[in-house]
């Protein structure tokens, strides 16, 4: 690769090319012959054509927490870091809005939109002053938030869940990246900067891109920047733990309700491994092997009753312990779960993900038969009760330990089938990658997949060979 | 009528029609055709379309026009309300200008021209149902001069499926002691079937004699068993005598108390005819005296009132299009028999034949009844 | 092929009754609820998904375009076949075939209408969320088609938010799956791709939605305005409160009065403005947020605040809104609707604007439209007999979509391009997102045979 050409577009600082930033961008074991930092979408165009023009293979980077989605790269040339591109472009407060670019941290939008003002409308006519001002005064509570609680939320990227369509367990109220984003502006993969959507919280001029450059892992293009709705910081959030002695217990419990009328964020089912990734020590210790986490956010007597409602049902079902987590302990245990990977691995052993989705109705029998073909001596086990998901995490360390997740994995996966399900490996190193497949097979609407890729990246420039199929 | 008339008559009425589709889940020939042509919106868009002059008035209409019930549901599911019927109806008489009509029409006419009745019977045997009378003295039924008449229509004095309910009415009339007679012979078809059949010019010859024979009995008031009959007094003869449906009467009969109810222990539907519900506003009438039989248990159907779908029996259908009409029947025969009852009551004798002589093809155990017949079965009870 | 051996072979796969090519009925299938009409050369109503694979196989060998419609509700030409060819009509393909409630999803056929399905399950305490005006009569492969919104859909999302899979005819005939039951198939999203594309890169042949549980309570609210700028300001403030209702639609007094002549829904004629707000959801807490919500109403000068007090009188509410279009053609025979769609904070402004350009152009403006959502739907009042005032319409019309662009909105929120709005893509598009989608229509009709000549206008304009 020559270094100069990408000096010509982009300056100095923006371009890396020293072993220690490319070990360190380095994808399955595949180093990159430089990596750059634009700062802006104008840039972004520029790299990209130039890759066109020079047929190199671009890897987008966000923070790099879901850098080992996906299979080992065909090619690697270089590395686009959106580490420049962290600007927020507009929050909206009223209009219940945000734009920002691509590279802004879940976690830093966050805090700012939990702080922001309620910045009032403009009304028409009357006086503008004391209406802006009864609008503000009258709330007694503030802030705003973007429904989404992917893993590492701290340090994840707006561009990275996006890429991924990186979820977490409050999707069960609030939805997925699909559901929330308003507009996306990327850099095709031939290098137009294409924009779509915008602040309208309906739209249907055009196709709905958005959608499939959502967890298209920078296949499609390179994410600038993305518009999505914000909610209003629920009022009261609380947390319901119970413990049970028996998986069919548990279920028991998680599926009533879900057959009730109450509206959880969020209904985890977890094993004694997968409750330990909370470190949480509210429930009295080792008395149960089974744990259901039933996540609260609303308006104050919506919480309350369902508090109420939870308890009653989790002894109807025999929990042996029912604990209520009030708003700070709530926000570490979700926390600590969603930041479990990076947290857990010790002693030089590394987290293999699995993550499966299948039929809603089939979770007990998931969750029954990945337990019985158990062999690792850790094994987290969380499953979405209202959403048809579950995940299970396990260290490797040792050739034997790679060998045994294999296994395991491949019997995952072969379960998941039969509920109508799909298995991918989320994290792994390269070494387990090349025995188990990350994605599984493709199926018949593959030959749209393909054609797709082949019409807007003509020349496999962006990320070749990491998605399904190859892509 | 020729173009001109038509866009005179019709082509503000059709211009309304934004084409919303509206219309479309109420017309029961679309729900058995499944095609634009059997929709109120595509009627309107043809009528449009003569009008506008891009389309040519020929055969290929015929089966969008003359498959039309004339039974309004869709006027009602309008938020414009674009009288769709009528301007089918104008268009069939386009049509039938240019003898694009089903020759069938053609015969109809003829027969009424020389019969005055739609069955090809010599019209002295209207009175033919008097059979059925068992203690009503002939000359009660049979007068010179009367307060009401009753006026029979061509269902009820020539299909002997429908001969009953007549008999059966003027039995309820006799006994509550009103003075009523019939026109028998004289008695010629209200010319119904010739809008249908678009020709409403020909009806003229059959409701001058109407008139004329009504006004010499001197009567103050006519009563219909037939909606059909009814609506067509209603809207094309010009007369100052009360015109009311048998349901009505029975109604004030009931509520003056002159009928002695006795206990009928059935559970029961209604059925409202187009012409009498939607197409003239009578709804309540008849369920007052269904409710007012005691031991009836009453339900309603999920499609009842302004709602109420048509039997299949209407706009000369059967006619032109019998599959499509005995269609339309079984889809009202099974809306019935979702109400899970047995016995249907209406106030149509064209409406419980086509309803009963659908559901014994298919051998289906339904007992339909008229209104009168289920008030004389409460008289005769013990 | 001569036509008339193309209509012999669809008879063949489709049946002799299910071929229509009659003058009237080719008449017939050249219309939506939009103004412009096209003759099809030939319609077939299938029955399954194999008949109308190979309806599409034969139309790709035979190289004829192939146009979908359901009841051709549509208010932007969507089903209207511009360069002829086959429409299929699927009023056959009616079928719900599965409601699976352990799961809370349905399988149905693209010609099943909106509200049967709803119908279907609300008898098992779920709900179907989407709900556009046209419910009773609109296929759910409509509202696939052209990814359709509706009252609720402020808080439940629109269309696309509740289809979790789709089955589609390619190009050539091939039927593939998308999506399915469970979630997150790996691959790209392309049912997401699919809804709202107009039938443009494939026809739908079944669709999987998603249910929800019916909410426990539901509280509607008619606030009575004197001044349209009240009404929207409210509409604001109560977005801006952090309230997200069910529903937040708003009716002018053009519009309240052609709907109460339509059905007496029992708004007051005499009012500028109604807003009808509808709150779902648990039954606790939901009195004070009412109760905040009729602060906030007075705050901004409602002369009443009317609460429905059951389901009847909810329901003739509701009933009046659903007319609403219909309802304004008892005053004009026809009507343009504008569905451009702005932020919500935009609102009290764009629609001052609106209103000056009814004044301009000299055209009676009615405004019913979903407030909550910023998804405006000024329908201007014509003649279309008039050719001189059916002009100015969609003069002022597109003045009205500039508006909403330059708002920062959209020139489409649920109604679809269609073609009726063609020529306004280039005021949200440049020609480099055309060309992106254009790859995306390629990628899936490489010979461009689904739908020719809607959503995207020719790369050279």
């Amino acid at each position: 690769m020559d270094i100069k050409l990408l000096h010509g577009i982009l300056n100095p600082q923006m371009v890396a090319s020293d072993t220690a930033t490319l070990t360190r961008f380095s994808v399955d074991g595949l180093v990159p012959e430089a990596v750059v930092y634009p700062a802006n979408l104008s840039q972004v165009s520029e790299v990209i054509k130039l890759a066109n023009r020079e047929k190199w293979a671009v890897t987008p980077w966000g923070s790099g927490t879901k850098i080992g989605i996906g299979g080992a790269p065909k090619r690697l040339d270089l590395v686009l870091c959106a580490a420049r591109l962290d600007k927020i472009i507009d929050i909206d407060v009223a209009n219940l809005t945000v734009t920002a670019q691509a590279g802004v941290k879940l976690g830093d939008l966050q805090d700012l939109l939990g702080g922001a003002e309620n910045r009032c409308f403009f009304p028409l006519e009357g006086d503008l002053k004391s209406q802006a001002d009864y609008m503000c005064s009258a709330r007694d509570y503030k802030g705003v938030f973007l429904p989404l609680d992917p893993p590492f939320p701290d340090k994840a990227t707006l561009g990275g869940i996006i890429a991924t369509n990186s979820t977490g367990p409050k999707r069960l109220r609030y939805g997925m990246p699909r559901d929330l984003i308003l507009g996306v502006r990327y850099v095709s993969p031939t290098g137009e900067i294409i924009g779509m959507g915008g602040k309208t919280v309906k739209n249907v001029s055009g196709y709905d891109v958005s959608k499939i450059m959502i967890g298209s892992l920078g296949t499609l293009g390179i994410i600038g920047d993305i518009t999505l709705r914000l909610l209003p910081l629920p009022e009261q959030i609380a947390t319901i733990l119970a413990s049970f002695k028996e998986l069919t217990a548990a279920t028991a419990f998680a599926k009533r309700v879900l057959n009730s009328k109450l509206l959880p964020t969020s209904l985890e089912v977890l094993n004694r491994d997968g409750y330990s990734l909370s470190s949480s020590s509210d429930l009295r210790p080792s008395i149960g092997g089974w744990y259901v986490a039933v996540g609260l956010e609303g308006f104050s007597e919506e919480v309350k009753r369902e508090i109420i409602d939870l308890k009653d049902m989790a002894h109807f079902e025999k929990a042996i312990d029912v604990v209520e987590l009030g708003r700070d302990s709530t926000i570490v245990f979700w926390k600590n779960l969603a930041n479990c990977a990076l947290t857990l691995p010790k002693d030089g052993a590394t987290m293999v993900k699995f993550k499966a989705g299948f039929l809603i109705s089939n979770f007990p029998e998931v969750l029954e038969a990945w337990t019985n073909i158990l062999s690792n001596d850790f094994c987290a086990l969380t499953a979405s009760a209202g959403l048809g998901l579950a995940c299970a995490y396990i260290m490797v360390k040792t050739d034997t330990d790679i060998e045994s997740a294999v296994r395991l994995g491949k019997a995952f996966r072969e379960t998941v089938k039969i509920y109508g399900g799909n298995m991918v490996v989320e994290f792994a190193p390269a070494t387990l990658k090349q025995k188990l497949d990350q994605w599984g097979s493709p199926q018949a609407d593959f030959v749209l997949m393909r054609r797709i890729k082949d019409s807007v990246d003509p020349l496999n420039v962006l990320n070749p060979g990491r998605f399904l199929g190859g892509i | 009528m020729n173009i001109v008339q038509l866009k005179k008559l019709q082509y503000e009425e059709v211009a309304k029609c934004t084409r919303c589709g509206f219309c479309l889940p109420n017309c029961p020939t679309y729900a058995v055709r499944r095609n634009e042509a059997s929709t109120p919106r595509g009627r309107n868009a043809i009528t449009r379309a003569i009008i506008e002059g891009r389309l040519e008035l020929s055969d290929d209409l015929a089966e969008a026009i003359f498959t039309c019930l004339g039974c309004g549901a869709c006027t009602k599911a309008c938020f414009p309300a674009v009288n769709t019927k009528d301007s089918v109806f104008s268009d069939r008489a386009c049509l039938t200008e240019v003898h694009a009509n089903p020759k069938i029409f053609e015969k109809l006419s003829e027969a009424l021209n020389e019969y005055h009745n739609i069955s090809e019977d010599d019209n002295e045997d209207r009175a033919e149902w008097q059979e059925y009378l068992k203690d009503v003295p002939g000359e009660f039924i049979e007068k010179d001069h009367a307060e009401i008449v009753y006026f029979v229509g061509c269902v009820a004095s020539f299909f002997p499926m429908a001969q009953k309910i007549p008999a059966d009415f003027a039995t309820i009339m006799y006994h509550a002691g009103l003075d009523f007679t019939i026109l028998g012979g004289e008695e010629w078809c209200c010319g119904f079937p010739l809008i249908g059949a678009g020709m409403p010019e020909k009806v003229a010859e059959l409701k001058a004699h109407n008139l004329e024979k009504i006004k010499r009995v001197g009567a103050k008031k006519a009563v219909f068993s037939c909606p059909s009959c009814l609506h067509t007094w209603k809207h094309l003869y010009d007369t100052d005598i009360e015109l009311l449906h048998s349901s009505q009467l029975l109604r004030d009969l009931v509520g003056q108390n002159k009928l002695d109810l006795k206990p009928v222990e059935l559970k029961v539907t209604y059925h409202d005819p187009c012409d009498l519900g939607r197409n003239t506003g009578v709804f309540e009438e008849p369920r007052e005296v269904i409710k007012s039989i005691p031991g009836i248990e009453f339900v309603e159907l999920p499609n009842n009132r302004n709602m109420s779908v048509c039997c299949g029996g209407g706009g000369n259908v059967e006619m032109v299009a019998p599959d499509l009409s005995a269609a339309i029947a079984q889809r009202k025969i099974e809306e019935i028999l979702s109400t899970e009852t047995k016995t249907v009551i209406s106030s149509c004798q064209q409406c419980l034949r086509t309803i009963v002589t659908n559901a014994r093809r298919q051998n289906i155990e339904l007992n339909a009844m008229d209104l009168t017949q289920l008030v004389l079965k409460s008289l005769s009870q013990k | 092929m001569e036509i008339d051996a193309l209509r012999q072979r669809l008879k063949e796969i489709v049946g002799q009754d299910f071929v229509l090519s009659s003058n009237v009925d080719l008449m017939l299938y050249g219309y939506d609820a939009y103004l412009e009409m096209r003759r099809p050369d030939v319609v077939v109503i299938p029955e399954n998904t194999e008949q109308v694979s190979q309806v599409v196989r034969l139309a790709y060998e035979e190289a004829v375009p192939v146009t979908a419609r359901g009841s051709a509700t549509s208010l932007s030409g969507g089903p209207v076949p511009l360069k002829g060819g086959i429409v299929i009509h699927f009023s056959r393909m009616n079928r719900i075939l599965e409601i699976d409630v352990v799961n809370k999803r349905a399988r149905v056929e693209p010609g099943v209408i909106t509200l049967d399905l709803q119908t279907a399950v609300a008898k098992k305490g779920l709900q179907y969320a989407p709900d556009p005006a046209s419910q009773k009569t609109s296929t759910m492969g409509g509202n696939v088609g052209e990814n359709s919104g509706g009252p609720h859909c402020l808080k439940y999302g629109v269309t696309t938010n509740h289809i979790m899979g789709l089955k589609i005819v390619l190009y050539d005939g091939e039927v593939v799956d998308t999506g399915g039951k469970a979630p997150d198939r790996p691959g790209y999203d392309l049912t997401g791709l699919l809804v709202g594309s107009e039938g443009t890169l494939g026809i739908v042949t079944e669709i999987t939605v998603r249910l929800i549980e019916q909410p426990e309570a539901i509280k509607t609210l008619l606030g009575i305005f004197e001044t349209i700028e009240d009404a929207s300001n409210t509409v604001s403030a109560i977005i801006a409160e952090g309230i997200v209702p069910a529903t937040l639609e708003m009716m002018d007094r053009l519009v309240i009065r052609a709907v109460e002549e339509s059905v007496h829904a029992g708004y007051p004629q005499d009012a500028e403005a109604v807003l009808i707000i509808e709150l779902d959801g648990l039954k606790d807490g939901m009195e004070r947020i009412a109760d905040r919500i009729i602060e906030i109403c007075l705050a901004n000068k409602v002369r009443e605040v009317k609460v429905a007090k059951d389901e009847t009188e909810r329901n003739i509410l509701w009933t009046g809104r659903r007319g609403a279009f219909g309802a304004v053609s008892r005053l004009r025979p026809n009507y343009m609707v504008c569905d451009g769609t702005v932020p919500r904070t935009k609102l009290p402004e764009v629609l001052r604007r609106v209103t000056e350009i009814g004044r301009e152009y000299n055209l009676p403006i009615g405004n019913v439209f979903h407030a909550g959502d910023g998804n405006l739907h000024p329908l201007i009042l014509f003649d279309c007999r008039n050719e001189e005032e059916t002009a100015r319409v969609r003069e002022a019309g597109t003045k009205i979509l500039r508006l909403c662009v330059d708002a920062g909105g959209t020139i489409s929120g649920e109604h679809g391009i269609g073609l009726e709005k063609l020529h306004e893509m280039s005021f949200i598009f440049s020609p480099d997102d055309i060309a992106a989608l254009w790859k995306l229509k390629n990628a899936f009709d490489p010979v461009g045979g689904f739908n020719p000549g809607k959503v995207l206008p020719s790369l050279a304009s």
